[in-house]
């Protein structure tokens, strides 16, 4: 129970080097990226080529998100959820483990990167989607005092895009996710309401 | 200003008509062999031509030949470079004869009728000069006069005869206007001055053979003896060669990976000053327009919801409960 929970940097295998290289690749193609090079057409090469690299290792920063906190806000969207808001037929005393059955959680956002050289921006900001699928075979929530207190979980199998521009720089096949058997939320997660106090158990 | 007194230059010339015919007889004109006035004139320009290219304009250290003065080093030198017929003064066998007492006493008599003089030195004549030489010496010591040898008895006088003539008592008479030379400067004597020397170095080499070093002969060696024995020669130990040592392998190699780390180095350090100046911005992590959706059933699944308020009563022994919801693991 006390594996690092896993991020989208390790969904999209950013550690690994040959990905890193077909991601630059694929965004040295991309028209942001051309304008932005168009414009350091002065710097020295050196600088040029780092300019990719370092857009990349900002994305790995927007990729700071963990999977479980991407899984309890899909599960606190769930409508099935509300009936545990009733005090008097859900005391604060009883917990209650909800089984969900095999479901798909979609996730996506946009991180903006803003490429600066000394100091000044150059180019318009570049715009990134991150799609991340997963599917889970089954799912039992512990809930107690209107709050998702953790979380057993079954086998979990993932697939994500990231684009830009709509060009696709990293695509994630659908293969297992490795996470915890068992995850705790802490002082819990209250239904209805965005978590942000995951923590792995 | 004496010599400005009309007197002067009479007086002046009187004097110097005495010495001249003081000086007339001891050259031996009046001989019938000697020279003849006109010869004595023509002579007398001659020596004063000869010593006196300038004129009267350059001072000289004068000394009175007839009517003038000429130098006297240089008249000397003049008469010195005369062979002796020149000067009606050779003989035939080669030999003068001259009398020393006569000439002394000419020179005696120039320096009686001049008035500057002093004292006179008579010179006889010698191997290396055949004049009879006769200086007179005035306070400054400066002129003398040649003699004309005076035949007679007597042998050669080595050396200088000097004599010391007392002053008559003449009329004073004025003091010839004489230019005063001053004494050339004094200059301070020469002082060395020593100082201590930094100590030598001592060489270490072996001092230069200066001999020339013997020539190289190419010796054939010795036929082998078959039968002789093998001496123990000495072994010669080498002479010792100051060669300079080489360096070391493991310096030369070590120098060289300093420079190369500290190469790598300046790189390094300069490369990742220059990416500095590149940065890519986290404007935003797209978490704040984040879409989550999740697709499944909606409807809860009842058949696994079990909630146990109370043990059950189950009388058969053997019989036992599982509660595992549908899909989830063991």
């Amino acid at each position: 129970m006390s594996a690092q929970p896993a991020s989208l940097v390790q969904f999209f295998d950013f550690d690994n080097a040959q990905v890193r290289k077909d991601g630059l690749t694929a965004l040295g193609g991309t028209g942001a990226m051309h304008g932005v090079q168009a414009l350091m057409t002065a710097a020295p090469l050196l600088l040029q080529n780092h300019a990719m690299q370092s857009a990349v290792e900002a994305l790995q920063a927007a990729l700071d998100v963990r999977i479980i906190d991407i899984l309890a806000a899909a599960w606190n969207t769930r409508r099935e959820l509300r009936q545990y808001l009733d005090r008097a037929k859900y005391p604060s005393d009883q917990i209650i483990d909800h089984t969900i059955a095999k479901h798909e959680v979609h996730s996506s956002h946009k991180p903006r990167l803003q490429i600066m050289l000394d100091n000044s921006p150059v180019g318009p900001e570049i715009e990134f989607e991150v799609i991340v699928g997963l599917t889970i075979e089954v799912a039992v929530l512990r809930i107690q005092d209107a709050r998702i207190m953790g979380a057993r979980m079954g086998k979990i199998f993932g697939t994500g895009t990231i684009k830009c521009e709509g060009a696709t720089l990293f695509s994630r096949p659908t293969k297992a996710v490795t996470l915890p058997l068992t995850v705790s939320f802490g002082t819990g997660i209250a239904i209805g309401q965005a978590s942000d106090a995951a923590i792995a158990a | 200003m004496s010599y400005k007194r009309p007197w002067f230059r009479p007086a002046f010339g009187l004097i110097a008509l005495s010495a001249f015919c003081a000086v007339l007889p001891a050259s031996g004109n009046q001989d019938d062999d000697g020279l003849s006035a006109n010869e004595e004139r023509l002579l007398t320009d001659f020596l004063i031509l000869a010593v006196k290219p300038d004129g009267d304009d350059k001072d000289y250290k004068l000394v009175e030949i007839g009517k003038t003065k000429i130098d006297a080093g240089l008249l000397g030198v003049v008469i010195n470079t005369l062979p002796l017929d020149f000067l009606g003064l050779g003989s035939s066998d080669g030999e003068r004869t001259y009398d020393p007492a006569a000439e002394a006493g000419q020179c005696r008599a120039a320096c009686a009728a001049n008035g500057l003089c002093r004292s006179f030195a008579y010179v006889p004549p010698n191997a290396r000069q055949q004049l009879g030489v006769c200086h007179l010496k005035t306070l400054a010591e400066a002129s003398f006069g040649v003699m004309a040898p005076v035949a007679g008895p007597g042998e050669r006088a080595p050396g200088r005869v000097v004599f010391e003539a007392p002053v008559t008592a003449t009329p004073a008479q004025p003091t010839h206007p004489r230019e005063k030379i001053p004494p050339p400067p004094r200059l301070p004597p020469v002082t060395v001055e020593a100082f201590p020397m930094p100590p030598r170095v001592v060489a270490e080499a072996p001092p230069l053979n200066l001999n020339p070093p013997p020539p190289i002969v190419e010796e054939t060696p010795p036929p082998p003896q078959p039968h002789a024995t093998l001496a123990a020669e000495p072994v010669v130990a080498p002479a010792p060669v100051h060669t300079r040592k080489p360096l070391p392998v493991w310096i030369a190699l070590g120098a060289l990976a300093f420079l190369l780390g500290g190469a790598a180095l300046y790189r390094y350090s300069h490369r990742k000053r220059m990416l500095t100046r590149v940065t890519t911005r986290l404007v935003s992590n797209g978490l704040d327009r984040h879409t989550v959706a999740v697709a499944g059933p909606d409807r809860p699944d009842i058949g696994l919801r079990f909630v146990v308020r109370q043990g059950a009563a189950v009388g058969a022994p053997g019989t036992h409960i599982d509660l595992i919801p549908a899909g989830a693991f063991a």
